[in-house]
């Protein structure tokens, strides 16, 4: 039987809240000395490490790791990709749930970026809060009055808040209502951008709405307005679904099936295409087509699957061919691994 | 080539560096030269090689160029061209440059978010009261007249204090 109502959870993959912070005394990076560079790097990251925050944090120095390890990180959303690609002393400070990433030199100093699944913007906020007063108690941060938190660049000033939700949204860009999405959240400060942020290509129907605006509003109030707008485009893609599946069930589960039959069999794929029939693959079981592969378990492969994380799961660099033939060999385990073989 | 600061006398001094990629040079003659108080001093051998090298790691103040932030060097066309700004002490020196450029980002709005431990105490009352007044609207709106008459006493007591 078919749900006439979708779950916010198949539609709300992830949530995110990220807080862009400085320590008053150096100059922000980019016009820092190497010297004051690690002197900054160096400071918070021992300093989070040695605190008691009911998580362990470890430090990842980014300059002495490869560039597929750090690409890895960048396709699971832990750091940005222009921490990853710039030079000098930088890094993260991970916990160990893998959910809290405080960037050092990016940017800003400090980058502290929450995630959780689903949409939880005020849990992802409350954790964010909490660890960016324990940096408080120990460094002074750059700040005015009028202007809030003082940020690299003025468009983070303020509360240097940047919330974020990725939804799936396929009924959308199936029916051509991304553009005007994108057109509406703008005049009311949100953007929408593809699955890796700023200037990135939507991937699997994958986009994120983020508030633009952090200058005026508070930290509860950007939150609470990206969480109707996010609710907004969950309701509307549900509604097109029901529509879709009320009037054409049958393209849909033709759809699914097919999507179904080439990830179970194909014994090569590009990353593009994996993504496309993986996003087909979430409507299947979000309308309950398919009942033997969760939500979550996609989720988890939409990352494994892409270049740099393959390349990490092999432990050597692979050519574009090589990761095909591994991407169809990691997608028949993950998620068809106890059924019968073709 | 002239100072660049009194564009008088020739310059004699010429200093250059590069950090981060970050290329500066200053032209002074030596007037204006011995008369900057954070430029690298001679050292006993007579030479400004030590000093260089020290600013260059960052254990000296920077040179500031005529115009330049004092604290990090950073001038207003590369703010222009970046839209980035060099350091915290920009936002005071080029606040001419960024004022209209911040209010075509985020409209005319002034901080309201939270605060950091060092703010000042007239910042963490404008902060309690700003909060308290959401409060006041909101229990007006909800009809909780009870609950406003209370917040409007607190509020009255607070305002009370900074007169």
């Amino acid at each position: 039987m078919m749900p006439n109502s979708f779950r916010t959870s198949d539609i709300a993959i992830s949530s995110r809240v990220r807080l862009a912070r400085n320590l008053s005394e150096y100059p922000f990076p980019g016009h820092m000395s190497p010297s004051q560079e690690r002197e900054v790097a160096d400071s918070v990251s021992s300093f989070l490490c040695g605190i008691a925050a009911g998580t362990e944090f470890s430090y990842l120095n980014l300059q002495e790791m490869d560039d597929f390890s750090s690409g890895a990180l960048v396709e699971r959303h832990i750091i940005s990709p222009e921490l990853s690609s710039k030079k000098g002393s930088r890094g993260v400070v991970l916990s160990s749930d893998e959910k809290v990433g405080i960037m050092l030199n990016e940017e800003d100093h400090i980058r502290l970026q929450v995630l959780g699944d689903g949409l939880c913007l005020g849990k992802c906020y409350e954790r964010a809060n909490q660890i960016d007063d324990l940096i408080d108690s120990h460094f002074s941060y750059a700040w005015s009055e009028n202007l809030g938190y003082l940020t690299h660049c003025p468009t983070n000033l303020g509360t240097g808040m940047r919330a974020s939700v990725m939804l799936h949204l396929p009924s959308h860009a199936h029916l051509g209502e991304i553009h005007p999405l994108i057109a509406n959240l703008g005049k009311l400060g949100f953007a929408i951008r593809g699955i890796y942020g700023e200037g990135s290509r939507a991937s699997g129907s994958l986009y994120q709405i983020s508030n633009q605006i952090t200058l005026g509003p508070t930290e509860g109030e950007s939150l609470e307005r990206l969480g109707k707008v996010a609710l907004s485009c969950i309701e509307r893609e549900q509604e097109l679904r029901s529509r879709f599946l009320r009037d054409n069930a049958i393209f849909l589960e033709d759809l699914v099936w097919r999507a179904y039959g080439i990830l179970a069999y194909a014994r090569r794929i590009h990353g593009e295409e994996a993504m496309e029939l993986i996003s087909r693959l979430r409507v299947g079981v979000s309308c309950g087509i398919v009942k033997d592969i969760s939500s979550a378990q996609l989720n988890e492969l939409s990352w494994a699957i892409q270049p740099n994380n393959l390349s990490k799961s092999a432990a050597r660099a692979l050519a574009p061919q090589e990761r095909d033939l591994l991407r169809a060999r990691l997608i028949k385990e993950r998620l068809f691994n106890n059924k019968k073989e073709a | 080539m002239l100072c660049q600061n009194c564009g008088n006398h020739e310059a004699d001094f010429h200093y250059s560096s590069n950090v981060n990629g970050e290329a500066r040079e200053i032209h002074l003659c030596s007037d204006c030269a011995s008369k900057m108080d954070s430029f690298p001093a001679k050292d006993e051998s007579g030479d400004y090689l030590g000093s260089m090298i020290s600013e260059l790691l960052g254990t000296q103040k920077r040179t500031p160029q005529p115009g330049s932030c004092p604290f990090c060097g950073t001038d207003a066309q590369s703010i222009r061209n970046s839209g980035k700004v060099g350091c915290a002490h920009c936002y005071d020196n080029f606040s001419a440059i960024l004022t209209p450029y911040i209010r075509q980002i985020h409209g005319n709005g002034t901080h309201r978010g939270k605060l950091p431990n060092n703010a000042g105490e007239s910042a963490k009352l404008a902060k309690q009261l700003d909060v308290l007044e959401h409060e006041l609207r909101a229990a007006v709106a909800a009809e909780e007249y009870e609950k406003a008459a209370g917040i409007r006493d607190r509020l009255k007591s607070l305002k009370g204090g900074t007169e």
